[in-house]
């Protein structure tokens, strides 16, 4: 009698926990499988936003290289700023080469290495004083 | 004369000695040919210690006298026996560990987790028919159930089971479930052989297609409800498996993640692999019904590995994307041993096979099943 009751047990164990666990793991196939799903249509979505994005860029660039804009620009006042900045450059660097030309170190005319060195002194204050 | 009769050397018995044998042997698989050492280690010099007489060191006195209990019968008590500490603690550090990505991009291998859960039943009515040919009181339905989880094949869930529906069983369902664990790459493969054909084994599949970290957050907080909403008892092993595993998705908390996989999961596999090992005197192991479980705990193990292949050979007679069933058996849990095995004899069967990622969705699978099913068993048996 005992067995048999132990035995109903058993079957009643059995049943219950195969099923519980089809049920449980197939409850958890359909909940991964909605999440995946769910997922999938997120990375295509952001990936289809990319590749839209992508191809604006692809367009706006062509917009800007044919230069529709630069046409609206009067050609005088571009030949006026580059012919300023050409002056302003050219001033520069002659400014330049006259700064050089004035602290250069003499090498002609018998300066030896002491000449040269007050030369070089005499200018260093020279420009102290200037900066003052 | 009286410290001569009192010393170890004077209580020695020969199952002692027999044991030492089998710590010894566990040791050496572990730092020779380095086979589970973080388990089959302290584990074997828990059974060397626990082997050594007079020590007292598995005693526990219910009475509560000062220092009458010795360290590893303590936390066999409190951390195992009345409460169930250990195991859940271990499921965190596991859950930390865990990717569910397989499992997302491939749910149907969540059913093979399902299919390899056969071995538990097997393994149950299996002690329970040995009491026919025996004796009828050689297993309860209570110590029948514990038995039967070691098919799981997940040594935690074995030792949840167990505590509480035989306690008495513990430390010899634990080291049975573990040592079949730690030989997986034994036991697996020539049923493996044995079941598939060469032009089964050799079937590629398709990378697992990326999954999101938003969906990584969600599927261990759905599971979890899911399964403990339908399983309460099963509540301490998969709420801490999935919060450990949310710690790692969210990203946010590197500390308690990193702390749960690594320093709550070290110290909670000290105590009990050292307690089990401990737990296996002379007295426990050599009966009738040790010697029953060894042979019980091959045959669930067996076939658990018999039921994934199986189920994925059914599987592939409805699905369009056929699964190789070698994956199937990596739904006895152990993880990631089991894995390893399936994705190793893929490779043998053709070199272009990657089956890993493949194989730890049903390995992960299997974990949450066992966990499951031991749920039920407690809550039928009433542990």
């Amino acid at each position: 009698m005992a067995i048999e009751f132990d035995l109903r047990h058993a079957l009643f164990l059995t049943y219950v926990g195969v099923g519980a666990a089809f049920l449980i793991l197939g409850s958890l196939v359909i909940f991964t499988s909605l999440i995946g799903r769910w997922g999938s249509w997120r990375l295509n979505r952001a990936q289809a936003g990319a590749e839209e994005g992508a191809s604006q860029e692809e367009v706006e660039i062509p917009e800007t290289d044919t230069g529709t804009e630069a046409d609206t620009v009067d050609p005088h006042l571009v030949a006026a700023i580059s012919a300023a900045v050409a002056l302003a450059v050219e001033s520069h660097q002659r400014e330049q080469a006259e700064e050089r030309t004035r602290l250069s170190v003499p090498t002609g005319n018998g300066g030896g290495w002491r000449d040269q060195g007050r030369m070089v002194a005499f200018d260093a204050r020279r420009i102290r004083e200037r900066d003052r | 004369m009286e410290f001569l009769l009192e010393s170890g050397f004077a209580n020695l018995s020969w199952g002692n000695a027999l044991l030492f044998f089998l710590g010894g042997a566990f040791i050496l698989l572990a730092v020779v040919k380095g086979m589970e050492p973080y388990v089959l280690l302290p584990i074997g010099l828990g059974i060397i210690l626990g082997n050594l007489p007079g020590t007292g060191l598995a005693d526990f006195d219910p009475s509560g006298e000062l220092q009458s209990s010795g360290i590893f019968g303590l936390i066999f008590h409190y951390t195992l026996s009345s409460w169930n500490i250990l195991p859940p603690l271990i499921f965190l550090g596991l859950g930390a560990l865990t990717d569910f990505g397989p499992i997302i991009a491939n749910p149907k291998t969540l059913l093979l987790g399902a299919a390899a859960q056969l071995g538990i039943f097997v393994a149950f009515w299996s002690a329970l028919g040995l009491g026919l040919f025996t004796s009828p009181d050689l297993f309860t339905l209570e110590e029948a159930g514990a038995i039967g989880i070691i098919g799981g094949a997940d040594g935690p869930t074995t030792i949840f089971a167990s505590a509480k529906l035989a306690p008495e069983l513990l430390g010899i369902t634990a080291v049975v479930a573990y040592s079949y664990m730690a030989s997986v790459v034994f036991v697996q493969p020539p049923l493996m052989r044995l079941l598939t054909t060469q032009r089964e084994r050799r079937i590629e599949m398709k990378t697992p297609r990326e999954v999101s970290r938003t969906e990584k957050l969600i599927f261990p907080a759905g599971a979890m409800l899911i399964i403990i909403l339908f399983v309460p008892e099963s509540a301490p092993l998969i709420a801490m498996f999935m919060i450990g595993n949310i710690f790692r998705e969210s990203g946010v908390v590197p500390r308690l993640s990193n702390a749960a996989s690594n320093e709550v999961l070290n110290i909670a596999t000290i105590f009990l692999m050292i307690t089990i090992g401990a737990e296996l005197t002379a007295e426990r192991v050599f009966d009738l019904k040790t010697l029953a479980i060894l042979g019980l705990g091959i045959v669930a193990f067996s076939c658990g590995t018999v039921g994934g292949l199986l189920f994925a050979k059914l599987m592939n007679l409805f699905v369009k994307e056929k699964v190789n069933p070698l994956i199937g058996s990596a739904g006895v849990s152990a993880v990631p041993m089991a894995a390893r095995t399936a994705h190793n004899l893929g490779q043998q069967a053709n070199p272009a096979n990657y089956l890993l990622p493949h194989a730890m969705g049903p390995n992960v699978a299997g974990v949450i099943g066992s966990a499951v099913v031991a749920g039920v068993f407690i809550s039928i048996l009433g542990g």
